[in-house]
């Protein structure tokens, strides 16, 4: 799982760069809700606390597998939306 | 990155300066007018105004002392990591201790009129000081012995 | 009639009293920063992922909080006048302005708290935000505040006074006294404090139940892979003694952000602090960040010559030029930059989507203009008021949860 997380490209993109909580949750959620089973988003961000807690939080909730790609100063969130 | 580190920590000392400034010109000022006008609501009393003013040139001076020993830090450690002064970069290991020693002789130089003969304060700066001297005399040794052994 | 009267508790002097309220502000800047508390986000999450877990320690803090002040009051250390003194009026103001002010914190992305310690930190959204703050301000006091004020003196929907008139120990018992503070304090702190746990463990047990797919997701587990992402060595197997060791070692030095627990304690010692060393001096809680962003734009004024306090409303009535809150929020902004800035985390940060400066900057207005009808905000009126042992805190809670559930609602459409 998390290999195909890394290696297939996303199929949508978030840029929420420069953003803070709740922002990158809650646009995640809104791009999730659209999103078919099986599809992958990609959100970019540059606050921590997004990638340590938020993020991981919402994608708990859901049980949707997550891999963190730091490049940089900012992280790629990849999350495979399933169901 | 380098250039916000080594940046921001000055802003840190300007800003508590302008702070302490402000307050002193403009917030005083204004006391004096919200008095004038009889604005009691607003007024505030001389032993609070003090009280302010004081408890905030110690912050002003805390403040600027951080500000400036993380600019020390932070100036040496991009210096070093950019490769510059490869030949003399002892004399860095040297600069840093004397820089914050400077520091503290300029602080309680500045800060006389509100240690007073404060004891405590006093010692506690000595001690500082004396740790600055005794990391500048380690450092001296080690580049010595780097050398010798050169 | 209980005495409305303060008297300092212990002899120290105002530099003393400044100088705890300044280290206060820096601590609750530091460790909001390093735990990253938000009551918005606390509560934005309810709505999106049904999530409880940062709201559950929202309401563990308001508990620890009141349990504190309460026993310091009941075992006689501080006197009850000490507690309720500052409790303001209650009224229709409170819940109307406690739902702008969660409509607009959640669309701006940052409360009080948060929206200072990440304009420290370098976001450029929240610096914003602060602004739209100030103007907020300005608008009530000249658009709303002489109304509201009217509303207030002819008592319509409102308290006429406040004090002991809303501390709950007078309003259940009729009586200020130790036992009834001791009752009071335990009625309204143990529940919060329960649920506050209750509703992170129910969370946390919903997460498992999820991952172990028993919601029709098989095989499904949410395991992050940032350890081998990041190129890091895959961790080893740690005994427990070594790995607390480590764990404290990596707080200390800023490697971790602290978790929201840990930031819940600091938190609610904070406001203990402020409490005991303010008793009899001035308010004695946390920030008032609401009236220092009115105060502030009027520092600002001030430079271009202009002095709100003799011209404009609420201005001229409702703030003393300087106090303790002021140094508290201009520490509170030097700690949350300190901690961000040794951890490294400090950045300055602009937003990719350039709209989202003009919805900050709507959102900061309408956080200005609720958070002064609501007589304050999350921290220096409805974390205040649970340690204050009043009821506004409560009519603040419930409006704001409404106010960010619409603010939800409105993004989704965005």
């Amino acid at each position: 799982m998390g290999s195909e997380l890394t290696t297939r490209n996303p199929d949508q993109v978030l840029d929420v760069r420069g953003e803070s909580c709740p922002i990158p949750e809650m646009e995640a959620q809104k791009k999730l809700k659209k999103m078919k089973g099986g599809q992958i988003l990609e959100v970019l961000t540059d606050h921590q606390p997004a990638v340590d807690v938020t993020l991981p939080s919402l994608c708990k909730s859901h049980g949707y597998p997550y891999e963190i790609i730091k490049d940089g100063e900012q992280y790629k969130f990849r999350i495979l939306k399933v169901g | 990155m380098y250039l916000r580190k080594v940046l921001a920590p000055l802003v840190l000392s300007l800003f508590a300066m302008g702070w302490y400034r402000f307050s002193e010109v403009y917030i005083v000022g204004s006391d004096q007018i919200a008095l004038c006008h009889g604005n009691y609501a607003v007024y505030v009393i001389p032993a609070q105004l003090d009280g302010y003013l004081v408890a905030n040139l110690w912050i002003c001076y805390s403040l600027v002392f951080v500000g400036l020993s993380m600019f020390w830090y932070n100036l040496v450690k991009y210096v070093k990591d950019k490769g510059f002064l490869t030949e003399g970069k002892g004399s860095i290991d040297l600069a840093f201790p004397l820089a914050i020693a400077a520091e503290i002789i300029a602080l309680f130089t500045i800060g006389s009129s509100i240690i007073g003969g404060d004891m405590t304060i006093r010692l506690a700066g000595y001690t500082c000081l004396i740790a600055c001297l005794m990391w500048f005399w380690y450092s001296l040794v080690n580049i010595i012995k780097v050398r010798t052994l050169a | 009639m209980p005495a409305q009267v303060l008297e300092p508790v212990f002899s120290y002097g105002w530099p003393i009293v400044f100088a705890v309220f300044a280290a206060s502000g820096f601590i609750l800047g530091w460790a909001a920063q390093r735990g990253n508390y938000c009551f918005v986000n606390a509560m934005t999450s309810i709505f999106t992922t049904k999530s409880f877990e940062r709201f559950g320690a929202l309401l563990l803090l308001f508990g620890l909080s009141a349990l504190g002040t309460g026993l310091l009051v009941a075992t006689g250390f501080i006197p009850s006048s000490d507690q309720f003194y500052f409790n303001y009026f209650g009224g229709w103001y409170i819940l109307v302005g406690s739902t702008i002010f969660g409509f607009g914190a959640a669309l701006a992305g940052g409360c009080n708290l948060s929206m200072l310690y990440r304009a420290a930190s370098g976001y450029v959204q929240n610096w914003i935000e602060l602004f739209g703050m100030m103007i907020g301000t300005y608008i009530f006091a000249i658009g709303i505040w002489p109304f509201q004020l009217f509303t207030m003196e002819k008592g319509i929907l409102s308290t006429t006074a406040g004090g002991y008139v809303e501390y709950l120990p007078y309003l259940i018992f009729h009586s200020v006294s130790n036992e009834a503070v001791l009752l009071t304090t335990l009625m309204l702190a143990i529940p919060l404090i329960f649920l506050g746990i209750y509703l992170q463990i129910y969370t946390k047990r919903k997460w498992n139940k999820v991952a172990r797919g028993e919601r029709g997701i098989p095989g499904i587990f949410a395991v992050p892979k940032l350890g081998n992402s990041l190129g890091l060595p895959s961790p080893t197997v740690l005994p427990e003694k070594v790995k607390l060791s480590k764990e404290i070692k990596d707080l200390i030095l800023l490697r971790k952000p602290y978790g929201t627990n840990l930031t819940t304690v600091i938190l609610a010692l904070d406001i203990i602090l402020v409490f005991i060393v303010g008793a009899g001096y001035t308010f004695n809680y946390l920030v008032i960040t609401s009236s220092d962003g009115g105060r502030f734009f009027e520092y600002i004024m001030m430079m271009f010559g202009q002095n709100l306090f003799i011209t404009t409303p609420w201005f001229n009535d409702s703030l003393p030029i300087v106090d303790t809150s002021t140094l508290m929020v201009v520490m509170l902004c030097v700690g949350a930059f300190t901690s961000s800035f040794l951890s490294g985390d400090f950045k300055i940060r602009i937003p990719k989507d350039r709209r989202r400066l003009l919805i900050g900057f709507i959102g900061g207005i309408l956080v200005g203009i609720g958070v002064r009808m609501a007589l304050g905000c999350n921290v220096g009126l409805m974390w205040t008021n649970f340690a204050q042992l009043g009821y506004d805190g409560i009519i603040f809670l419930f409006g704001m949860l409404s106010g960010v559930y619409l603010a939800v609602k409105v993004q989704e459409r965005l």
